[in-house]
């Protein structure tokens, strides 16, 4: 099973990166980017074919992990079963 | 004192930092590797500067799962004293034992430059004051050197007395434009609340000797 995961800072954290693409993009003339926010995208490929379990693990690697626990929140944003 | 490094794959100059602190120093520096499963008898921990894990997914974060890293948590939780240099610092903030997080610096990746710092409290970390508005000229060389915090933690650490020190120009001053990574309010260090930690991006360990340019971080050492 794949499980796609997002990370994204909290809001109330600043975004360098996404602040310079922002401003960036505006620069290129799409003048009606009012924000953008970088995070980062990751892929798994799990053991299991339980749903309910493989989020519960996946929660636990997140916090364990993946997303830094000060200034960070994660999301699973998919669940693939490619079987 | 005894000192306990903390090595992981990618940690810089261990070695020498080991001698320095008991050639230069005086003090007793052990050095032991991160998947150690016994954290020595030790009054003072240090986490190394360095690229831990090649800063894969953020730097520091992989260190956070090593036995070792396990290990000082609990010296940390406990009340043991903690110094995280450059990468050091990273990790205690993705141990969750600092607050805020890093990002890329602001411009290049500034290799070996100096910096200068002024405490912002003279600390209980330190066993003698660290002196008030002494300028600490000490080099800084990090490509994920930006600290970054929101409001509410810099209100945190500014009401609780834990930031140990600004970026500031050589005479002292703040300034934003004297912060070279583009830190929050120019934040060079922080303390935990109860002061037994702390977090420092700058490298006090590369100025303990005329050779590199600058003693001030005997001043830093010193003190503790």
């Amino acid at each position: 099973m794949k499980v796609v995961v997002g990370i994204r800072t909290q809001d109330s954290i600043p975004n360098p990166v996404g602040e310079s693409l922002a401003e960036r993009l505006r620069e290129s003339g799409y003048t009606e980017v009012k924000q953008a926010r970088v995070g980062q995208l990751i892929e798994l490929e799990l053991d299991g074919a339980d749903e309910t379990s493989i989020k519960t693990r996946i929660e636990r690697i997140s916090k364990s992990l993946i997303m830094h626990p000060n200034t960070e929140t994660f999301e699973i944003l998919a669940v693939i079963d490619d079987e | 004192m005894k000192v306990t490094i903390i090595e992981y794959p990618g940690s810089f100059a261990i070695k020498e930092l080991q001698e320095l602190l008991n050639n230069s120093l005086g003090l007793s520096a052990a050095t032991i590797w991160h998947n150690e499963q016994e954290l020595p008898e030790t009054d003072l921990v240090i986490l190394p500067s360095g690229a831990s894990f090649g800063d894969y997914l953020r730097p520091g974060a992989f260190a956070r799962i090593s036995p070792m890293t396990r290990l000082v948590r609990n010296h940390a939780q406990s009340g043991g004293k903690v110094i995280g240099i450059g990468n050091g610092f990273q990790i205690l903030t993705e141990l969750g034992l600092l607050p805020g997080m890093f990002h890329e610096s602001l411009g290049d990746t500034r290799i070996n430059e100096m910096a200068h710092l002024v405490a912002a409290t003279t600390g209980r970390f330190f066993s003698t004051p660290f002196p008030e508005n002494q300028v600490m000229r000490v080099p800084v060389n990090a490509k994920f050197g930006r600290y970054v915090l929101d409001t509410r933690e810099v209100n945190s650490l500014r009401d609780r007395d834990c930031i140990a020190f600004y970026y500031t120009d050589a005479d002292g001053n703040r300034s934003s434009s004297e912060d070279i990574f583009g830190c929050t309010n120019s934040i060079a260090a922080v303390y935990n609340q109860t002061h037994s930690i702390l977090g420092i991006m700058a490298h006090p360990e590369r100025a303990l000797d005329p050779l590199m340019g600058s003693v001030d971080g005997r001043l830093f050492f010193t003190s503790i």
